[in-house]
């Protein structure tokens, strides 16, 4: 399992310009698979658990409004972009870190079609 | 008024209380994730155990690792009676750990709702000192022994 993620995660990193890490990470805060492309691996380390904090708190929020689906959560800060998403019904996500020169909508776009297709071995 | 030896073990129960009142308070708000809290927790008790009270932790290996923080746990903190290696391979360690100190508290916390006592610290050293030393990022998962009054720590690699 975590073998095909990443080999799926690194075939959805090639799709991302701009791509400085993308990792698959349990809701335990622990990567499953990772790509790094000029971020630390400790920094990565530590987005992949203060991420997997912030998912559980706007999932459980969300679910409290009554809203059963959270998908996709998006982060902008001066450096770029960190795209977090759901995968399937498991207890993983798919997170993206980008810099300002990815173009937004391809990030989205591909780390939507990741997911689906992470979702299928996770 | 409460003799020495009385206020001793009511500031213990209340340190007791807090940390079950967080531990539910965590556990309501992030589930699962109450798990990845506690990394920062591992590493600094881990750092506070290393630096401050001098205890060397430096296994060359996840066997090793297990057994040195098992053991200062027992010998040098007397948290549990008891704590060896149940299962190994490459892929996964359990450890037993008997007699805790944690165990009651860990009873109570599961009465006001928390699935798994997360807070565990010999669990969450025993994991930072696998990802300071060894650069190996486990999952955790921790389940209660009643038998032993103690827990099984799982961890999966």
């Amino acid at each position: 399992m975590p073998s095909q993620a990443q080999q799926i995660l690194q075939e959805t990193a090639k799709e991302v310009d701009g791509l400085l890490a993308a990792g698959v990470v349990g809701m335990d805060g622990i990567h499953i698979a990772q790509v790094n492309n000029g971020m630390s691996s400790e920094a990565q380390d530590s987005y992949g658990v203060k991420f997997a904090l912030v998912m559980s708190l706007i999932r459980k929020s969300l679910t409290e409004l009554g809203i059963s689906k959270f998908e996709e959560s998006l982060v902008e800060h001066d450096g770029g972009w960190v795209i977090t998403r759901f995968i399937g019904n498991s207890n993983f996500y798919l997170g993206m870190a980008v810099s300002k020169d990815a173009v937004l909508g391809n990030v989205r776009m591909v780390a939507k079609k990741g997911a689906e297709k992470l979702a299928g071995v996770l | 008024m409460a003799t020495e030896e009385q206020k001793k073990r009511n500031l213990v129960r209340m340190y007791k209380l807090v940390i079950e009142g967080l531990a539910k308070g965590l556990y309501d708000l992030f589930g699962e994730s109450s798990y990845a809290v506690m990394h920062a927790v591992g590493d600094d008790l881990l750092e506070i155990m290393q630096k401050e009270m001098g205890l060397e932790i430096g296994g060359e290996n996840v066997h090793e690792e297990l057994i040195e923080v098992g053991r200062l746990f027992v010998d040098e903190f007397g948290f549990a009676d008891k704590i060896e290696i149940a299962e190994e391979d490459d892929g996964h360690a359990v450890v037993h750990v008997d007699g805790c100190h944690g165990y009651n508290l860990s009873k109570a916390m599961k009465k006001s709702g928390v699935e798994h006592p997360f807070t565990c610290p010999i669990m969450n050293v025993m994991a930072a000192a696998m990802r300071k030393n060894l650069g190996k990022h486990p999952h955790v998962a921790i389940d209660a022994r009643d038998d032993a009054r103690g827990s099984k720590l799982t961890f999966t690699f």
